[in-house]
């Protein structure tokens, strides 16, 4: 048994896993321009020599350019752009012309620019970073920072609450916000899913505890609201059976549950995976079975028919040294049996009452003629009919 | 070993590629393991190893193979996290464990490591606020003391020990509640 701290070190010391491959491209991108921009006179670059001559010409242009201008601004003539002449050392405009310029933003506005909502950039992903699941902290009214001032953040809070917080595969959930006063909200349900709208839907196919979290923002500030939602795995019911004169035995297939519960249509019932049941009456009766995973819980039905079964055996028609004479069919279900073999003259030359013991062709410890024999035999079955057979048996032997 | 690792480290300082994909090759799935435990999700996980690689091929020239080479690595992706990690606490306000997740004192505080897989304890570890979770991962996996987090951090050494403690209540209830969970499913 591990301190929690044993088990994560157990468990993560030296815990691999590979990167995808883009990651060394973008290191190698990076490693580029890293070296790129590195100002190192020991690794003179092409690069800065062409951009120092494209500074220099540039400027050099600029430079000749002015000159020019200069010189022409002496014969100022009249277009819409506003013209300098020079008067007395001083540039002015000419006051036809003038282009006003924008005032300073108004003290008033420059308050309020610090309230201006920008939802922050990033794709959900690098919100969830932050994403720690937390409770409730609706009162909080001050905070302290790592710098221990203090500092007051707006009032606003996180919270929602659930369509349900228990279900089974496949789940939804609708989740309505409650939260106040605040800019936006992210939410992400804990199975992959996450969203911006403002009360949230999400829908769980797999068995699990999830843990949905609420951040609510505002301004510079941000909040969590978390509840847990239970999902269970919906089992699928299936009977498979098979019946033996009154007797069913019957099984759950293909489920995905702890608990099996039957009933057999006759005011019976049993509990459990396997279930054997038998019946007083012949008669069609519904099997119902009920399965259920905690709160999941499915049903399936089956009609099932007990019915006085039609037995029946029979006799082969010849003996060779291979085979032996008995009968074959619904042996099992007999409860009385008599066979006697006699030769054409009625001569009795072996008798049993075991339907399984056959006669091998031996009378008095040797083997019978080649011929035609005779066989009767009366026998009873299990559900009551009684029957009675005669026939030939040809020995087929040297 | 070792006199391969130190040719291995001097043509990297040099610049040549293909030692330096050998040296990437051979330690980034540790050190993308590293980041992923000190990210939420494999992007910022990835943002981490891509920085501290290029940090680290910066760097090699000043390793002076005093020390293990492995455990220089790791510090250079540890420390990236955590630049990361103040970076987003100036525009952030990154909210508190409130007190009710102190531990009950009946709460099983013991845990067998064939009860949880892999990725259960990421959850639960991810589940804890940034900065919870990286102290609890200094102290507990990598085995710092409270007074180098705190120096690692920025934060005052008792503002690690209860934020350590305040994260193992969390993970223990959190790790009671999976267990109860699972055995109800069976």
């Amino acid at each position: 048994m591990n301190t929690p701290e044993d088990l994560f070190k157990g468990c993560f010391d030296g815990f691999e896993k590979e990167p995808s491959d883009e990651i060394w491209q973008n290191i190698q991108k990076k490693l580029f321009w890293q070296r790129f921009w590195k100002f190192d006179f020991k690794t003179l670059n092409v690069w800065y020599l062409a951009a120092a001559g494209l500074i220099l010409g540039g400027t050099l242009y600029n430079v000749y350019d002015l000159q020019k201008n200069i010189s022409s601004a002496e014969t100022s003539e009249k277009n819409n752009d506003v013209n300098f002449t020079k008067r007395n050392d001083q540039w002015l405009a000419n006051s036809e012309n003038i282009i006003p310029i924008e005032t300073n933003k108004t003290s008033e506005e420059k308050n309020n620019f610090t309230k201006q909502i920008i939802p922050d950039t990033p794709s959900p992903i690098s919100e969830g970073r932050e994403n720690g699941e937390i409770f409730q902290n609706t009162d909080i009214k001050t905070v302290t920072n790592t710098e221990n001032k203090e500092i007051n953040i707006p009032d606003f809070s996180a919270s929602f609450k659930m369509s349900s917080n228990t279900g089974c595969t496949p789940f939804t959930v609708e989740f309505k916000n409650l939260s106040k006063n605040t800019d936006y909200c992210y939410w992400n349900f804990g199975n992959g899913d996450v969203s911006y709208d403002n009360d949230g839907k999400t829908t769980f196919t797999k068995p699990g505890q999830y843990v949905v979290t609420l951040k609510t923002v505002n301004g510079t500030f941000c909040q969590f609201y978390s509840d847990t939602v239970t999902v269970y795995e919906q089992p699928q019911a299936q009977i498979a059976y098979a019946v033996s004169s009154k007797t069913i035995i019957a099984e759950a297939r293909n489920t995905k549950a702890s608990s099996f519960v039957w009933d057999f249509g006759n005011g019976k019932k049993s509990v459990g995976e396997k279930v054997t049941h038998t019946y007083n009456d012949y008669g069609n009766y519904t099997l119902n079975l009920i399965v259920s995973n905690n709160i999941c819980v499915d049903t399936v039905t089956a009609g099932i028919s007990i019915a006085p079964q039609e037995y029946s055996i029979n006799f082969p028609n010849a003996l060779t040294e291979e085979t032996r004479f008995f009968p074959k069919g619904n042996v099992e279900e007999i409860s009385r049996y008599s066979l006697k073999i006699m030769t054409r003259n009625g001569k009795e030359i072996f008798t049993s009452t075991d339907p399984r013991k056959g006669w091998d062709g031996y009378y008095k410890g040797e083997k019978v003629q080649r011929g035609v024999y005779v066989y009767n035999c009366q026998y009873e079955f299990s559900n009551g009919e009684r029957g009675n057979l005669t026939g030939n048996i040809t020995v087929l032997w040297e | 070993m070792e006199t391969q690792l130190h040719d291995l480290i001097e043509k990297c300082s040099a610049g040549n590629r293909e030692a330096q994909y050998k040296l990437y090759k051979t330690y980034s799935p540790l050190l993308y393991g590293l980041a992923l435990r000190y990210s939420y999700n494999q992007t910022s996980a990835e943002d981490i190893l891509q920085d501290s690689f290029v940090k680290i091929f910066a760097g090699l020239k000043d390793f002076k193979f005093e020390g293990s080479f492995e455990g220089w690595l790791k510090r250079v992706v540890i420390n990236t996290a955590i630049t990361g990690y103040h970076k987003d606490l100036k525009h952030r306000h990154h909210a508190d464990l409130t007190e009710f997740q102190d531990v009950l004192p009946d709460e099983n505080s013991e845990f067998d490591s064939a009860e949880f897989t892999q990725e259960e304890l990421l959850n639960v570890i991810n589940s804890l606020p940034e900065g919870y979770k990286m102290v609890f991962n200094l102290y507990a996996v990598e085995g710092f003391k409270h007074r180098e987090i705190a120096d690692m951090l920025g934060i005052d050494i008792n503002t690690s020990k209860s934020q350590f403690m305040r994260a193992r209540g969390v993970i223990i209830k959190r790790l009671n509640e999976l267990k109860k969970f699972k055995i109800s499913v069976l």
